[in-house]
């Protein structure tokens, strides 16, 4: 064999070896769903949301909501004239939420989205909060007569709304007037709910620290970890067949990241606490152009934590229908939780009294700010999962 | 001996080649159904689906490969006298939408695969006396078949991607394998800018995936040199290779 002939073979096996390592990427990149960002069933439920029928409509609406951990804890039964909302019992973070409380706040917010849609649809409604008593599953009864639709600026950003992690502008401060305009948000229904902004650069750097600190805390708290960990979902197949969870697209990492996150191999617990604890204390925090403080005068009573969720819920789309970003950041009051359930020094809890008013408590936590990146959106179950027979 | 062609001009096929033939000719269609029913029924099948979500997108994807299947079983069929290089390709023609449905679409694929699958092994069979032919043609030939083979892929994560990404993604891939067809009648210059727009707008919609960056640089790499030169998987007639009834 002459040596040009071997020069050419050894360059054609190179390349017949870099064209089979593409192609076990292309399968991997088609395996993980690189390429299919918010694509597949899993993402239908913010598409076609408006195509059910009924009252299913309205349902639909509902589980576009945001919910801790992406759990979706809800479940849905409906009669003639009627929709009743419960806390679905086999859907908990454990560690992280171990009073329920950030449960509620998510069962309220899908109640605000459903009474919403409801009015949007031509229907008057009237919502009985804990109907079945405070410590029951029954979390709201929604009783629905035809009226004229009334199609609200908030019911428009239903299916828009995402929870947006990525930086925010800096530099850029939340106008004196889109806070005001956040304030009249509330009403009636929602009078044991309010939310307390902190603005000051001194008041941020103070939040943003207990936040970076609380998320050491939880990393540090190996069942908090855990349960965390729980519910990231990393694999493609995964996430649509489960249709729940934390997901890498949803994480506000960049493009190239994500793609390199989904493509290597799953990442353990530690990989992703340390990703988490990098994301809030580099990126997040650092960016922040306003804290938000959700509280109600009894952060443990189901039917203001539902007050709670319903104000958040307001407060999130009115955010995207004026262009700004929010990101609900519940380290503190998951932390204050653990350390009331294990009867430990309550740094956090303590923080968190300071931080607000006597007379409140707090429910949960956010930032926002002017978004850098469009978010992308979270996996929901079909409706058939969550309406009961 | 696998074919030969008779004096009068009428192929007479070996029994191998011929129950070969048959056995693409129903995988490929079973094939189509297969992609059909994923279409239709898939999700209320998903346990005969392999448990795949969007049986939309899964249903497409094996009509393709099913008619790309169908398509080389008709070539066998219509030319059974075909150079051994062509046959080779046909077989992996044959091969490749087989091997490949089997790890996507389940049980569905199991009958269709298998005989695609054996319709391929016993083209590849039929090639055992014309293997340094068949080997000399793949080495004259590799670049032109790396390029084709990652247009394929560019077809394939152009088909995942949907969007107007995928439609670049898929419309690059097969402009790739024209490219490559009809390489050696193209005048230079425009062959590389067709090759440069088969291969750029994809990598750059999707510069983050990694993957498309990397495929396009191979296929430039590969591409280039496969379509500078005249090829020769359509290589000269056996009858002229081999003077009429000559054929070893």
């Amino acid at each position: 064999m002459s040596r040009r002939t071997l020069l050419r073979r050894a360059g054609l096996g190179a390349g017949t070896i870099l064209v089979a390592g593409s192609g076990a990427l292309g399968y991997r990149t088609y395996d993980q769903g690189v390429l299919e960002v918010g694509q597949g069933p899993a993402y239908a439920p913010w598409a076609n949301w408006q195509d059910q029928e009924g009252l299913r409509a309205l349902v639909g609406a509902a589980i576009l909501a945001p919910n801790p951990h992406n759990t979706q804890p809800w479940l849905f039964g409906l009669a003639p004239g009627r929709i009743d909302l419960f806390a679905d019992p086999s859907r908990n973070i454990g560690a992280i939420d171990p009073f329920k409380r950030e449960k509620y706040v998510g069962l309220g917010a899908a109640l605000e989205n459903l009474v919403l849609a409801a009015q949007a649809s031509g229907y008057a409604n009237r919502v009985t909060l804990m109907p079945a008593g405070l410590h029951s599953t029954h979390a709201a009864r929604v009783e629905l007569a035809r009226s004229a639709p009334h199609a609200s600026d908030l019911s428009r950003q239903i299916a828009r709304r995402h929870t947006n992690r990525y930086p925010y502008v800096q530099g850029k401060d939340i106008p004196a007037a889109a806070l005001a305009a956040m304030a009249e948000l509330g009403s009636t229904e929602t009078a044991n709910a309010r939310f307390f902004w902190f603005t000051g650069g001194a008041q941020r750097a103070q939040i943003g620290e207990l936040l970076v600190s609380a998320t050491e805390a939880i990393i540090a708290d190996a069942d908090q970890s855990r349960s965390d960990y729980d519910w990231f979902r990393q694999s493609w197949d995964e996430i649509q067949r489960q249709r729940d969870g934390i997901t890498v697209d949803a994480a506000g990492l960049s493009d190239l990241t994500a793609a390199l996150a989904k493509l290597l191999p799953a990442q353990s617990r530690t990989a992703t606490d340390d990703a988490w604890l990098d994301a809030t204390r580099d990126r997040q925090t650092k960016t922040a152009a306003a804290y938000g403080i959700l509280a109600v005068h009894d952060a443990s009573d189901n039917r203001q934590r539902l007050e709670g969720g319903r104000l958040l819920e307001r407060v999130h789309l009115w955010i995207t229908g004026h262009g700004l970003a929010l990101q609900h950041m519940n380290q503190l009051s998951e932390r204050a939780d653990r350390e009331l359930e294990l009867a430990i020094t309550p740094q956090f809890g303590d923080a968190l009294r300071e931080l607000v008013p006597t007379g409140w408590q707090t429910l949960t936590s956010v930032r926002i700010g002017y978004p850098t990146h469009t978010p992308h959106k979270s996996p929901r179950r079909p409706l058939e999962a969550v309406i009961l027979a | 001996m696998s074919a030969s062609a008779h004096p009068a001009g009428v192929s007479i096929r070996s029994t191998r080649e011929r129950v070969a033939v048959l056995l693409g000719l129903v995988g490929a269609t079973l094939g189509m159904i297969a992609g059909l029913v994923e279409l239709i029924a898939g999700p209320s099948i998903r346990a005969w689906v392999g448990d795949k979500q969007d049986t939309t997108r899964l249903g497409l994807a094996t009509l393709a490969l099913a008619a790309l299947a169908l398509a080389a079983a008709l070539a066998l069929t219509h030319r059974p006298d075909a150079p051994a290089p062509r046959r080779f390709v046909l077989a992996a023609a044959l091969a490749v939408p087989g091997l490949v449905c089997f790890t996507t679409v389940g049980r569905l694929w199991y009958l269709p695969g298998t005989l695609l699958v054996m319709a391929a092994l016993l083209v590849l069979g039929s090639l055992r006396r014309e293997t340094k032919e068949v080997a000399a043609a793949a080495e004259r030939n590799w670049t032109a078949i790396l390029t084709v083979v990652l247009a394929g892929f560019y077809v394939f994560l152009g088909a995942t991607a949907l969007g107007l990404a995928g439609t670049v993604g898929i419309l690059g891939g097969l402009l790739a394998i024209a490219l490559v067809a009809r390489r050696g009648t193209l005048p230079r210059p425009l062959a590389l800018t067709l090759l440069l727009a088969a291969a750029l707008p994809f990598a750059l919609l999707t510069w983050w995936s990694v993957v498309t960056p990397l495929i396009a640089v191979l296929l430039l790499a590969c591409g280039l040199p496969a379509i500078s030169r005249a090829g020769d998987v359509k290589a000269p007639d056996v009858a002229r290779v081999h003077p009429a009834g000559a054929r070893p």
